[in-house]
């Protein structure tokens, strides 16, 4: 004890007289300190601009991007602060374990590691496009159920959308959520069931107010809309006088035809209903129009003006689509990676970016690319809907061609069975005409660039060219069996027949162009480069020459080059050639 | 040439494989070592052993407490809590379920952090710094023992860790509830807008009704078997699909002596197979099926299937292929070889009525019964079975029968395979003349023998098909009849503690295949029906719609489950699903205990790591500097799980032809191959003295959900006390002989 007193003196004497040395010394070192904190404040903020400069490519949005970055990067600078030097053995850590788990398929806490890894390697785009693409493609199919496939992509998108919100108009990020959109969402072997949830949740949720009388009158109008009861929530209020029901749009619209001034629909965003949980995963999309299909205020908020005639970012989120409004029958996935994949496409024309793994070339054919996939999807859309709003069909025999032909025969005075099928059908046609023909003015563009891509593209224009018009014809004829009056019905007629031969035209000069070889063309009588400079009834004329050329040349027209090619446009012809039947 | 020859070397190897006393030696090293070591240190310390004290022990220990205590190591506590609260923010759940999962994995992650890190940092330093500031003269100058002091400052750093322990999972109880209760009304917000007939429904109200925060005890099935349909009373035959989608196994045990290997001497097994068939048209699926694999040559021009062919083939114990159809003989169909012609083997028997007897005609819904016979050669049984190692004087084998047609069910009744090993032997002839003969000796009949040593004909086990995820797959089918069934037994299940309905889980891998995907959503559909053996009663139909590998939760009412003995029929109801179902899919929840009890009980076997962490610390503190001591602690910590982690290298050979090529030359790869493996056998010998730090499982159940049970406690235990109290009495022995004060 003795020792220990001694000790404590010593220190205290010590202590007494070195007191004014060290106070200089606290405050000598709480300057440097401070003057460390402002220094190392400013050259961050002078990286940040030369990086965003270098970026952006001097142009354009450049102050709004870094200003919304720091705001969106707080959590990420936090967590880095909180690691100190203990961040890059956490990722190391958090890669290792998220990817064990991904082939072990343990899903559990999954997400939660990836959004880690997003937070702590918050500026490698590398990373993200790897996470992004992991979570879309390798964890959605590790679910067995639709919905859950589903919800896996729009966790890919999510990430994506919280980078472009930290780091926004960085073309990696943005082309890689058209992609996804466009490809995964538009394009997989699911696309049909993904179609319908994207369409279906862009538009509004419909809160419906009835009163608790007219409950039997709701629910049969509810069943004739293909509504599953079981499904359907009615609550009344404590008084039982009203009562309460949520519906998705096109079946609120459907309902509301029915029932008339019994009920009122208030309009709903679906984002608007979902519980305020930091746990809460996403399992739809946002709405993104309002009632009437208009895109909603902040999807197309612009932040600059662009001279008509010139390319450039306006700084709308859905700046491309706006163009297209309105979309009553909600947003299909490919038009949304359209929009994504132009706003790449122009990030790098007009601002100068260049993905990191994809060339030029491509970043500039993919919008093209896209809006032919869109036509393609409203025309198949609009099939659907014809099938669905005709009366007295052929029986569906469940081959690939039977859509097209079982309506085909339908003639002008025909029945319909559900009027909002068949708006629904005339939309869609309408829209693929005009889709189809806007792809081939961005195919031209591309084209312009990139001429070495003509010989790759040329037979898309051709067949969107054909698209185009077989759209135009089928919306106009049916039209024509709308038209009320003979005099209408038969201007709309003619019409349609002056389409339907030139989407003919298309077709058959893409047949003739494409699928038989120059040799044999040569053979048959024509030059496959000036093919479409013949008039519809030549080339009616070659194509029948052609398979008697080809059945006799390969001992059977199966046998010949690209026979599969050609076929593939039989059911159109067929159609056509019925539809011009029943125009006249 | 090796580089450890001696090892590598046949004559050595041969000899360890005999001397089970080294390898015996070898497996306990810890063991032994540990037993050495307190041995020694009761005959060196007897004297301070009987002048132990508690009184001094405890002294000692609340000085290391209060010295702890004093040094703020409390303080880091509130910091784990904020980590764990921000963690938990940034979290991306599932669901609500997994939102209380991974909170509580945080929260004990933390807790664990940091009373491991504290321990660590506190005992590795406490004694170099006593001595080097000579505090420790203090304690060495009083009547106080070294083993005391050793004992003492253990005590003190686990009473340290205890309160750490504490106040953390005073924390984790209180946030974990609070997270729960708020998850709860989510929940119950969430069930009040959903529909009956939405998918999901059921786990939300399982959540709802039996909480998030729970402590699961579960009932498990003794049996899991998958038929074409339910087995009935009448019924002589069990069924199974054709199409290859299912198998039936059949056990035999075959004693050592057909294994004697003799020049005079030829075994072979023959199985008697019988079979009854029952065939329908073909589907356009099954018609589709036969065209693709056929590319498009043969699609069948009538609707009935072929004719029904069967596979065979042995699997061993484990259930795994030892022999293939392609070495076994097809005896049946021998005599319809020309000359030249390859024998037939078991790859495709096609069935046949009895000899003599002309194939049936078979029609929809009229059984026929045929026969195949099958011949296991002496070759194969010294080269293939002989391998499959002996117990109680016979190896045991499956028989496994694949149905290979499609449309077509295969059903099996009692005595449906009859094996025997047919034997010859080699007798000189009577007449010197002559060369000796082959002579048959009495067969030697083949089965499962009961307490009566009589050979019983075996029953057969029903599977499914194994997918490559290891579940047996369920084929969904939107017709009863044309979907197989799995069937789940449970014998003798306790489930008195749980309430008027009875939980159940279910788990499982979802596979798609050949189905076009639509608009409509399509979920995967499971339907139970639960048969109770008690009152011979079939339940309703409880449906879930299971997503691969998350658990799907339904109750049932008690009286479909009464007594506890009840099988479960599963079934898969949703065209080109298959439900990958395993023995443990399927669980009834048997008791739900306290979350708090489960808690506690986690804390416990951290406490546990702690204290070993003390002790393995202050053994090294003894020896070298504190940070060196920081170090050694953590290698003698993470050492074992390391070596876990590298594995052991099965093929050295692949790994020599991976890093050196396939031009390596021979001396290179045996002093590579060489290499390997001694390095290999020196890390596990080394990892055998480390400490199983893998026992103290904290988190696994109780993340789960799942009651921890008590030989998890016992386990930690036994490692805290197998290999704390030698590293102590090391450390003890060290400080004994080491100079700390004049």
């Amino acid at each position: 004890m003795s020792n220990a007193t001694s000790s404590e003196s010593t220190m205290n004497a010590a202590g007494a007289s070195g007191t004014p040395n060290r106070r200089r010394g606290k405050v000598a070192t709480v300057a440097v300190l401070i003057v460390s904190l402002v220094s190392a404040s400013w050259l961050q903020e002078k990286a940040y601009s030369f990086r965003a400069e270098a970026i952006q490519g001097k142009k354009q949005d450049v102050a709004s991007t870094v200003a919304d970055s720091r705001v969106a990067n707080l959590d990420s600078f936090s967590l880095a602060l909180l690691l100190g030097g203990l961040r890059g053995p956490l990722v190391m850590f958090l890669w290792t374990s998220s990817e064990s788990q991904k082939s072990e398929r343990d899903l559990e806490s999954f997400n939660t590691k990836v959004e880690l890894i997003r937070l702590l390697q918050p500026e490698f785009d590398t990373v993200t496009l790897f996470q992004m693409w992991n979570l879309t493609y390798n964890i959605s199919v590790q679910y067995s159920s639709l919905a859950n496939k589903y919800a896996a992509i729009l966790d890919g998108l999510d990430f994506g959308f919280k980078v472009d919100e930290a780091r926004p108009n960085n073309i990696n990020i943005i082309s890689e959520i058209g992609r996804i959109y466009g490809d995964k969402l538009g394009g997989s072997a699911e696309k049909d069931y993904y179609d319908r949830r994207v369409r279906t949740e862009t538009l509004p949720v419909y809160r419906a107010a009835f009163a608790a009388d007219q409950t039997d009158a709701f629910k049969k109008a509810a069943t004739d809309a293909g509504l599953d009861l079981g499904r359907v929530r009615i609550t009344t209020d404590p008084s039982g006088k009203n009562a309460s029901a949520m519906l998705e749009k096109l079946a609120g619209d459907r309902v509301k035809a029915a029932m008339g001034p019994a009920i009122t629909l208030t309009s709903i965003n679906r984002q608007d209903l979902r519980p305020k949980s930091s746990t809460y995963r996403r399992t739809e999309m946002d709405t993104l129009v309002d009632a009437a299909g208009n895109l909603l205020p902040a999807n197309v908020q612009h932040v600059r003006e662009i001279p008509a005639g010139q390319e450039g970012s306006n700084g709308a989120k859905l700046q491309y689509l706006e163009a297209y409004q309105p979309f009553p029958y909600g947003i299909p996935p490919q038009a949304l990676g359209f929009n994504f994949l132009k706003r790449a496409q122009v990030l790098q024309s007009v601002n100068g970016q260049r993905h990191i793994y994809v060339s030029d070339m491509v970043i500039d054919s993919q919008p093209a690319l896209a809006m032919k996939f869109w036509a393609e999807e409203e025309l198949a859309r609009g099939r659907r809907m014809e099938e669905r709003g005709l009366a007295n069909l052929p029986p569906d025999t469940g081959a690939a061609s039977s859509r097209d032909l079982r309506t085909a025969a339908v003639a002008p005075d025909a029945k319909i069975a559900d009027r909002f099928f068949i708006d629904d059908s005339v939309f869609a046609f309408e829209r693929a005409a005009r889709v189809a023909a806007d792809a081939i003015r961005e195919f031209e563009r591309h084209i312009e660039k990139y001429q070495r891509n003509l010989q790759n593209y040329q037979s898309h224009m051709d067949n969107m060219k054909a698209t185009s018009h077989l759209a135009a014809a089928d919306g106009k004829y049916l039209r024509a069996i709308l038209a009320a009056g003979p005099d209408g019905r038969k201007l709309l007629l003619t019409e349609a027949r002056g389409e339907y031969e030139q989407a003919e035209f298309w077709y058959r000069v893409s047949s003739l162009r494409y699928y038989i070889e120059a040799l044999d063309a040569q053979e048959i009588g024509y030059v496959r480069e000036t093919v479409e400079k013949k008039p519809l009834a030549e080339l009616r004329s070659l194509t029948t020459k052609a398979d008697a050329y080809l059945a006799r040349k390969y001992k059977g027209l199966s046998n010949s080059p690209n026979y599969l090619d050609r076929v593939e446009f039989e059911p159109n012809f067929s159609r056509i050639a019925k539809r011009i039947e029943l125009a006249k | 040439m090796s580089l450890f020859p001696e090892i590598a070397s046949p004559a050595w190897s041969g000899l360890l494989a005999e001397a089970s006393l080294i390898d015996w030696i070898i497996g306990n090293i810890g063991i032994i070592l540990g037993g050495v070591i307190v041995l020694a240190g009761i005959v060196v310390g007897w004297s301070d052993l009987i002048r132990l004290s508690a009184t001094r022990i405890w002294a000692l220990s609340s000085v290391s407490y209060r010295e702890s205590v004093r040094r703020r190591v409390l303080w880091i506590t509130p910091l784990a809590m904020l980590g764990v609260i921000a963690v938990t923010q940034l979290s991306h759940p599932l669901d609500k379920q997994d939102a209380v999962r991974q909170a509580t994995k945080y929260c004990l992650f933390a807790s664990g952090m940091v009373v491991v890190i504290a321990t660590l940092i506190l005992a590795c330093t406490s004694l170099p710094k006593e001595i080097d500031n000579r505090v420790i003269y203090t304690i060495v100058t009083k009547p106080t023992t070294r083993l005391e002091i050793i004992l003492g400052k253990t005590l003190g750093f686990a009473r340290t860790s205890a309160l750490i322990l504490l106040i953390m999972g005073l924390f984790s109880y209180i946030y974990l509830q609070v997270n729960a209760a708020q998850y709860r009304s989510e929940i119950d917000a969430e069930l009040k807008l959903s529909n009956v007939s939405d998918i999901g429904r059921e786990t939300l109200q399982h959540y709802h009704d039996h909480g998030l925060l729970q402590a699961k005890s579960f009932s498990m099935p003794v049996d899991l078997q998958v038929y074409a349909k339910v087995p009935g009373d009448k019924d002589p035959y069990r069924w199974m699909f054709g199409n290859a989608e299912q198998n039936v196994l059949f056990p035999f045990e075959l004693p050592d002596r057909i294994f004697e290997q003799r020049e005079d001497l030829n075994t072979q097994l023959v199985f008697a197979i019988k079979v009854a068939v029952d065939q329908r048209e073909l589907g356009t699926r099954e018609s589709d099926e036969i065209e693709a694999a056929t590319k498009g040559t043969t699609r069948p021009a009538k609707k009935m299937p072929n004719w029904p062919t069967i596979e065979v083939s042995i699997l061993n114990e484990g259930r795994q292929p030892q022999v293939g159809g392609r070495d076994i003989l097809d005896a049946r169909h021998q005599m319809d070889l020309k000359p030249g012609d390859p024998p037939r083997n078991a790859a495709v028997i096609a069935l046949e009525p009895s000899l003599g007897q002309p194939r049936p005609k078979i029609v929809s819904g009229a059984p026929v019964q045929l026969e195949a016979m099958v011949v296991i050669p002496q070759k194969v049984i010294t080269e293939a079975l002989a391998a499959i190692p002996s117990q109680d004087g016979n190896r045991r084998i499956f028989l496994a029968i694949v149905g290979q047609t499609s449309a077509t069910r295969y059903g099996f009744g009692p005595g449906a395979v009859l094996a025997a090993a047919q034997q010859q032997v080699l007798r000189p002839s009577s007449n010197p003349n002559e060369p000796p003969k082959w002579v048959a000796v009495p067969p030697i009949e083949l089965g499962r023998r009961d307490s009566s040593g009589k050979v019983v004909p075996p029953a057969g086990v029903f599977r499914a098909r194994i997918s490559t995820t290891g579940g047996q797959q369920l084929r969904g089918d939107t017709d009863k009849n044309e979907a197989p069934v799995g069937i789940y037994r449970f014998r003798n299940a306790d489930l008195s503690a749980a309430g008027d309905s009875v939980p159940f889980e279910f788990r499982s891998k979802i596979e798609r295949s050949g189905v076009e995907v639509t608009e409509a959503e399509n979920a995967t559909r499971v339907e139970f029906i639960f048969h109770n053996l008690k009152d011979d009663r079939d339940s309703e139909s409880f449906r879930v719609f299971p997503e691969s590998d998350r658990p799907a939760f339904f109750s049932v009412p008690r009286s479909a489950i009464e007594g506890g003995n009840f099988d479960v029929l599963v079934r898969s109801r949703t065209d080109g699903h298959y439900v990958g179902l395993r023995q443990i899919s399927l669980q009834a929840v048997s008791q739900v205990n306290s979350f708090a009890y489960n808690l506690g009980k986690s804390l416990i076997v951290l406490w546990m790591l702690s204290v070993l962490v003390a002790a393995i610390s202050i053994f090294c503190s003894t020896l070298v500097s504190w940070p060196i001591a920081v170090v050694l602690t953590l290698v003698f910590l993470l050492g074992r799980w390391c070596v876990n982690q590298v594995g052991t290298p099965a093929t050295p050979q692949q790994i020599q032809q991976d890093l050196m090529g396939a031009k390596a030359n021979e001396v290179g790869a045996e002093i590579f191959t060489g290499t390997v493996k001694g390095l290999n056998w020196l890390l596990q010998t080394v990892s055998r003295v480390l400490p199983d730090t893998e026992q103290f499982k904290a988190t696994e159940d109780i993340e789960r959900g799942v009651n921890i049970p008590h030989h998890t406690l016992l386990l930690a235990l036994q490692v805290l006390a197998g290999y704390g109290a030698p590293v102590l009495i090391l450390g003890y022995l060290r400080l004994r002989h080491k100079e700390v004060a004049p």
